[in-house]
This record gives C-alpha cells, structure tokens and sequence, in this order.
C-alpha cells in the first residue's frame, strides 16, 4: 500500500437480501447456512423450467419512500435506494460539505420489470400489441437510475457513478468508490449493487443459457457452490450498501469501523461473453493485483470469500485460480450464495459484507449444501458450521458475464 | 384576450353535467399520477404549486388524457395553472371522449 493516497474505511452497511434485512439477519441466516428460496411470487412462471428463486419477501415500498417517490422507482431502485438509506443510518451522523459525498451504484439489469412492462402494453396493429411507454420509462429503466436517486436523496453534490460489469457490478462499485476517496475526490460514499430482474423474460433467458439450477424439486438445496452436484445458480435479488469514509474523517467523529480497504483489483478474462475462461487467466490477475494493491502476500490472507455461483464451470475456474495463488486448501474458502442464491449485480457488494462480517467476527460461514465437494475442487472450503479464523485480511472475489473480474481485500482497521 | 374570448365561448357550450364528468375523470387522473387525496383536487388548485406536479407529472398528465382522446400542446402546458385550466382545454379539444 503506497502511502499518498487517503485511507478508506467502511463504517456502514445496509442489506436488503432474501435471507434478511440487515447485518444481523443476514449473518445469522450465513453462519447457519439457512437459504430462503420458494417458488417465483411476481409472475406465473408455470412456463418456464425453472419456477424458483430467491426473493426479497415482505419489502413495502411505503416503509422506504412517499407515494410519489416510489411510483418512479423500478424495484431494483426501490432496493437499492433502500440499502443505502440503511447503510447511512447504521453509519451514523456524518458532517461532510454535500460535494464531499459521491456515490456508486452496480446493476447488472437495471430496471429491468419496468422495461418488461412496457412491452405489449396497447393494442397494436393487426389485432397485435405494440409496446406503450410511458413518460418515467426512460428514467425508470436506466442503469444510472439508483445513483441518481440516492443522490437526489441523500443531497450528494460529488461523483455519483453506475457500474454495470454484470454479477461483479457490486464489487466494483465498491472499488471504485474507494478509489474515489483514496484520490481525494470525495470523503464519503455510498457504494453498493441492487438488483430485482427475477421477471418473466429474464428469467426465461437465463434458463435459456442453462445458467439456472433445475433441482425444483428441492430449491432450497438447489445452490450448492464447489459440491459435486451442483447445476447452475439460483437466480436471486436484493441490494448491499456500503458507506466509504476516509478512515481519518471517521477515526475523527469516533465511528465503527467494519473494516479497511486494503486492495482492490479488477481485470478482464478477454475471453467469452457468458463463459469463464477455464484457464483462470484474467481472474487471477484480478487477484493477485488486490493483494499487491493491498501490499499483501497470498499468504497473508486469512479468509476466501469466493464468487462460487454453483455452475459447473465457473466454480471450477475460480477453484483453480485460488488454488494457484493460495496453493490447495491453503486458506478457508466460503461461498455465500449457497445460503442468498445470486444476487446477480448485486451478489459482489452484499459478499463483501459478509467478508466484513467475518473479519469482525472472526469466522468464516460454511457453505450450504456442500454435501459432497466436487473432487476436482482441492480448497479448504468451510462445511457444516462456522469455522473461527486467524486473525488477518479477507478477500472477497466477484465475477461476472462478459468475463468482468473484480476482488476486494479488507482488513483490521490498524489507525 | 381574443383567444381567452374564444375559450369562453366553447366554454359556455358545455354542460354543465359535462364539466361535471370532466372534474371527476381530471380529479381520478391526478390523483393517480400526483399521488394525492381526492379531496386536494379542486378547480381552484394550482397543478405545479398546489399539487406539487412537475415536468414528468406533464408527461404523464399528457398521456392519460390521450386515452380521452385530448391532446395536450406545449403551450397548453405551459399556460395551464390550476385544475379548472386544464378543464377548460379538455373541454374545448375536438376529439375529446371524455363526456361519453
């Protein structure tokens, strides 16, 4: 770690998941491996192979925003908006001039249901339908849409950014928003991933790829990150937030602190737009330039927060990849999305709470349904119960389609 | 004030059960898109200060009353201030449905 650049603290975090709003929840559900996937409530899926998914239960708009504000929200705004509001909230007062404050928000799909809605929405020629867009369309559906909001919400005058590198926008709306303050351009920012696309053609889609588990006959054990029979993810939704401090800004004010961000690295596989490039190529280079962002050895690192979405090959790429710059079973190894399914664009910032939460806690959560490791898999990977760790940093991995590469490290805040 | 001469001449056209049926589709409208209570619709209301409606809230405006089959112009939305204005412009629009 060089030594002209701003210290980055996170000193708030706000989660609305499937398997709870909150740290607290959240962890819970984690470190006793108790997933919360049902049959998809928001349409009929009675169509589609697959007719399960991890959802956001329970979540009322009205306890978020008025009337007004939420009628031009899509969901995956409404979730998001909401994260971050938590995050703010959970970091406590916070004196910052509003050009001081930035945001960053990750989406893979944006307003993705609000898109879907326009469609077939008036009569149309022939006895057909046409599609009938309404005015709040564009600004419901564009990916920027929960950066603007939060910011219009919460009076940010500095940055405010989207990311959209698919299932790792998350992660690296958090890298990028640490940078942000390590280059001086803000001391306070909002950073964190939403998604809401569990809609009735993206779904469709992603089962078309033969990306999604097909075990509906038992969902809840559908998403099993590294075991021997897993068969694709389960398509999950929801919103992490953090809030990026300048770690003197926050030692300052006597705030909480999670944990530091050490090292960020982001790469490219260069490769394939769906598939990993089972060579691992481009993610360890996103790896290994965390650590040396982080002025870290592999060996320094305590805790894997692994992307594992339970594909064949994407799990299998990434195994390979921590096997090579860890060397096998050399560090323990978790995969949240056993527990939440994917989060999709916002999978890599909830993860990064989780890797956070572990460094404060020191324990590593095991991962659900491994109940029998693919042997071509040689990691310590956490099973059964949570697992006490070392002290030392942890490293959060995020991946995702068109082979965007992103890791984070976090450590002990060493003021 | 040979335009406002004009507008108040088609205004004395219509019934009074038409501007009645008129209020009541404007008020149902407003208060779907400015998310406000019935009861804060009234003709004396000013759209943008008393309800609060903005640039998009237009948008919309303008599209709900297509389906009345009253197109809105710029300029009626720029000189449109309370309820019962926007009365006045569905009222005098030739295709207007929304008496039926």
């Amino acid at each position: 770690m060089t030594s002209d650049r701003h210290r980055v603290a996170v000193t708030g975090v706000g989660l609305i998941t499937p398997v709870g709003r909150g740290a607290k929840e959240f962890w819970h559900a984690l470190c006793t491996a108790a997933p919360s996937v049902g049959p998809i409530a928001g349409f009929d899926p009675s169509w589609l192979p697959v007719r399960f998914a991890a959802q956001v239960g329970g979540f009322d708009a009205v306890e978020h925003f008025t009337a007004r504000e939420a009628k031009r929200l899509d969901r995956a705004t409404r979730l998001g908006a909401a994260a971050a509001a938590a995050a703010l909230a959970d970091a406590g007062p916070i004196d910052a001039a509003p050009e001081r404050w930035g945001v960053v928000a990750g989406t893979g799909h944006g307003g993705v249901s609000s898109f879907e809605e326009a469609f077939e929405a008036a009569p149309g020629p022939d006895g057909g339908v046409r599609p009938r867009p309404g005015p709040l369309h564009v600004p419901m559906v564009m990916a920027n849409a929960t950066a603007a909001v939060v910011s219009m919400r919460h009076r940010v005058r500095g940055p405010s950014l989207a990311i959209s590198t698919a299932c790792a926008s998350g992660a690296h709306a958090l890298g990028e928003g640490a940078r942000l303050i390590r280059e001086g351009a803000a001391d306070v920012v909002l950073a964190g991933g939403t998604e809401a696309a569990i809609t009735p053609v993206t779904v469709a889609a992603f089962c078309r790829l033969g990306a999604l588990s097909e075990r509906g006959d038992d969902p809840v054990r559908a998403s099993r990150p590294f075991d021997a029979h897993r068969d694709g993810f389960v398509m999950g939704e929801g919103a992490g937030f953090v809030l990026l401090e300048r770690l003197d800004h926050a030692v300052e004010r006597g705030a909480r602190r999670y944990g530091e961000v050490l090292g960020y690295g982001r790469s490219s596989d260069g490769y394939h737009l769906t598939a990993p490039d089972p060579s691992g190529a481009g993610a360890r280079v996103c790896v290994e330039q965390a650590l040396a962002d982080a002025g870290l050895d592999a060996a320094d690192i305590a805790h894997v927060n692994a992307h594992a979405t339970s594909t064949r090959r994407g799990d299998l790429a990434e195994a390979r990849v921590l096997g090579e710059v860890f060397g096998p079973g050399r560090v323990p190894v978790t995969a949240p999305k056993g527990v939440t399914g994917h989060l999709l664009g916002a999978s890599g910032a909830v993860e990064a709470v989780a890797a956070l939460l572990s460094l404060r806690d020191g324990i590593a959560p095991p991962i659900a349904n491994l109940d029998r490791p693919d042997p071509a898999v040689e990691l310590d990977l956490v099973r059964g119960a949570p697992r006490p760790i070392r002290g030392g940093p942890v490293l959060s991995n995020s991946f995702g389609f068109g082979g965007h590469n992103a890791a984070l490290v976090f450590g002990a805040v060493r003021a | 004030m040979k335009h406002k001469a004009a507008v108040t001449q088609q205004e004395s056209t219509a019934t009074e059960a038409e501007r009645e049926a008129t209020f009541g589709i404007l008020r149902e409208i407003c208060v779907s898109i400015l998310t406000v209570r019935p009861e804060e619709v009234t003709p004396e209301v000013s759209l943008r200060d008393g309800l609060g409606a903005d640039s998009l809230d237009f948008a919309e405006l303008s599209m709900a009353l297509e389906d009345h089959g009253v197109v809105l112009s710029e300029e009626d939305v720029r000189s449109v201030d309370t309820v019962a204005d926007l009365m006045d412009i569905v009222l005098r629009a030739p295709g207007r449905k929304v008496s039926a």
